[in-house]
């Protein structure tokens, strides 16, 4: 019994991780149809930033030193900063261009920013330990909780109560749902396409700042690679949970971090390594059952 | 890793190695080029960049004393910048530079296409750290030699380390299955391990880039209320999934002593896990003035006068390549790369900075290295102790790819 609480537990951080990146790639596809490969590397970037840029192998906390909630607006402030940033420069001039060209314009910004880190620190792992004390373990008997891992799902649920209090109770969150219902009609109506994207994008920056400070805080090591398993992982459980849909990303967010964890335990030893075979495998199971996914969306369907 | 690069590696090669023999120039002969064709930029460049400054010390230490065979060294460069069709054409480039001798990057697949280059123009190169038994005759050709140990070699000198001399006796493994590397060196503890009569209560695995090693833990934890508290677990990774894993661990509160492999050298990633204690790893040699081996000791006293303090034992090996150069080179009198090879193929035991170093006609891999034990302790680095395989296995042991059957009995 406390074997089956401690994995659903582990199960439910793994995939609280997966929903909030999810949720940054499905708002942008939401209101532009894009897909992000670029939101991974906003991820890495909030991680970098907490150590002085240099190419030294012991890295020096800088904004990690900080007391949590100056470091938190900073990384905040930094990545949202990145995402704009990212939105201006790299996608609005291609705003009409077809999908597939705004898809290769988030791989090559993906490109872009990664090579940018190996650059400036080079490409031997970083170590930066932001919040140890939140590692230690709850103190309940049987299971092993760490406090991070109740902070990573309880952020997760008040980052998405904020998230639904701003879509359906702001002007702004009106609009950009509108947008993404239809985004002709909406800019018809008088809805700013610029500002309702560049929100989106804002949105998205906050999103991989808070899953950066949790990723980090659990690991305590950084590569420039680092948000691309997340990234696609994420993808993933956009598809599955239903692209356009922002209850459909969390959901698969879930999805996805429960599998991988119920498959860890369950398989034999042996397999384990295959795991991830065994995730992708569900996964095309849901999809041939579900191709829309699991929450199906009205505006992208009739398109398809 | 062998099946993923081999394509480019060939098709590389097949560009590159006509060009070379054309553009070929002939070196000066009042000198020796060593040509350089490793990363100088991207990611690789952390790890082939260390080695080479151990290579320009040596090269400079070498000059002073008049050279090879009383000829200067002279060193040209070009890089791969962490590509393997790159890594072809810096092979080309540091051949038609007028290269004699060619070092290639520290790892296999980054390393054999500027390797295949030098083989096919019949040039030794030297990777100055890959640990795949393929970085030699059998992956590249006759004139490729890489100066390691093999991946197997150092679990099995990590599993004499944690039995023969601290005697412990319960081991965990803990495989990060993305790399061969990893796959090869908890194979290697694991048989010396069993070997010893030593008792393995669990095996676990998880990925590289895994966010979270919970339900492994979990299962660690599990299995140690079962079958009693293991007394050493060998983590078989590198990097950040390394790094990540042993932060987790700690932070459940197992203070079991971890080991590594040669990737966990030094201690400049130890920031992740406050206060980390009863970590070890293989290494080449003590960075920290602690070595036994008092030319180790000097000989980063004078790196850190150069180029400040080192981050891992690795500028070792960039010594040793020039060295291993130097002492065939003159042994066999003469510059002429089958000469030289002939007198490589004869290493037994050979004095070399990083240690005694064997080779044979056909292993350019050095078997039997005794390799040094460090640990960590109060996120410290220091010397710990020494690790060395017991007996050089059979060579197709050490190609797992070409007899996975085996494994199978």
């Amino acid at each position: 019994m406390t074997g089956l609480v401690q994995n659903a537990i582990d199960a439910l951080a793994l995939g609280s991780l997966y929903a909030l990146t999810a949720l940054g790639i499905g708002l942008i596809f939401g209101v532009m149809r894009l897909i992000n490969f670029a939101h991974g590397d906003l991820i890495m970037i909030g991680g970098y930033a907490l150590i002085v840029p240099s190419s030294a192998a012991a890295a020096v906390a800088f904004i990690g030193a900080w007391p949590a909630p100056a470091m938190v607006a900073a990384i905040v402030f930094i990545v949202m900063l990145f995402a704009l940033a990212c939105e201006r420069l790299a996608f609005r001039p291609l705003r009409r261009a077809n999908p597939s060209v705004l898809l290769i314009t988030s791989f090559a910004l993906s490109f872009f920013l990664e090579h940018l880190v190996v650059m400036i620190y080079g490409g031997r792992v970083k170590a930066v330990s932001i919040w140890p004390e939140l590692l230690e373990v709850l103190p309940i008997s049987g299971v092993r909780i760490p406090y991070l891992q109740i902070v990573t799902i309880g952020v997760t649920i008040g980052l998405l109560v904020l998230l639904v209090l701003f879509l359906k109770r702001t002007p702004m969150g009106i609009q950009m749902r509108a947008a993404s219902e239809d985004f002709s009609t909406a800019r018809l109506l008088g809805v700013r396409a610029n500002r309702v994207i560049a929100v989106a994008f804002a949105i998205s920056g906050l999103l991989a700042a808070v899953v950066s400070l949790l990723y980090v805080s659990q690991v305590g090591a950084l590569t420039y690679s680092m948000g691309i398993p997340l990234v696609l992982f994420a993808f993933v459980a956009t598809v599955v949970g239903g692209m356009g849909s922002l209850t459909g990303a969390v959901l698969g967010g879930f999805v996805v971090g429960i599998a991988s964890v119920v498959l860890q335990v369950a398989l034999p030893v042996a397999m384990r390594p295959d795991r991830d075979v065994f995730v992708y495998g569900l996964i095309l199971l849901i999809l041939l059952m579900r191709p829309s996914g699991l929450v199906k969306v009205k505006s992208i369907e009739e398109k398809v | 890793m062998l099946g993923r690069f081999a394509a480019l590696v060939a098709l590389g090669a097949l560009v590159a190695a006509p060009l070379a023999h054309q553009q070929q120039a002939k070196a000066d002969d009042h000198e020796v080029v060593i040509g350089f064709a490793i990363a100088f930029s991207g990611w690789m460049n952390q790890y082939d960049g260390p080695p080479y400054q151990g290579s320009l010390m040596a090269i400079e230490e070498f000059n002073e004393q008049g050279g090879i065979l009383g000829k200067q060294i002279r060193a040209v460069t070009s890089d791969t910048k962490t590509d393997t069709v790159q890594g072809a054409k810096a092979g080309a480039d540091v051949v038609a530079q007028g290269a004699q001798f060619m070092v290639v990057s520290c790892d296999y697949d980054m390393g054999a296409p500027a390797a295949t280059v030098a083989n096919s123009n019949n040039m030794i190169s030297i990777s100055s750290c890959a640990s795949d038994a393929k970085m030699g005759v059998q992956g590249i050709g006759p004139y490729a030699f890489t100066l390691n140990t093999y991946g197997q070699g150092e679990g099995a000198g990590m599993a004499k380390y944690a039995y023969v001399d601290r005697g412990w006796r319960k081991a965990f493994l803990l495989l990060d299955a993305s790399i061969e590397y990893d796959k090869s060196i908890c194979h290697g503890f694991l048989e010396q391990w069993k070997d010893y009569g030593g008792e393995v209560i669990g095996v676990d695995s998880y990925m590289q880039e895994d966010a979270s090693i919970a339900s492994q833990i979990t299962r660690y934890k599990e299995l140690a209320a079962e079958r009693g508290e293991p007394e050493f677990l060998y983590l078989c990774s590198y990097g950040a999934g390394a790094v990540s894993a042993i932060r987790q661990i700690r932070a459940a509160g197992i203070d079991v002593p971890i080991g590594g492999g040669d990737s966990m050298d030094g201690d400049y990633w130890s920031e992740a896990v406050p206060g980390l204690s009863d970590h070890y790893a293989s290494s080449f040699g003590s960075i920290w003035g602690d070595d036994p081996r008092p030319e180790v000791n000097e000989f980063f006293d004078r790196y850190r006068a150069k180029y400040g303090e080192p981050e891992t034992s690795f500028p070792l090996n960039g010594y040793s390549v020039i060295q291993a150069i130097k002492v065939a080179a003159e042994r066999a009198g003469s510059l002429d790369s089958d000469a030289v090879l002939a007198e490589m193929n004869k290493f037994d035991k050979e004095p070399l900075l990083w240690g005694p170093t064997t080779y044979t006609a056909d292993t350019h891999i050095d078997l039997t290295h005794v390799l040094t034990i460090i640990q960590i302790q109060d996120g410290k680095g220091s010397y710990a102790g020494q690790g060395g395989a017991e007996n050089p296995p059979a060579l197709q042991l050490i190609f797992p790819d070409f007899t996975e059957d085996l494994y199978e009995n």
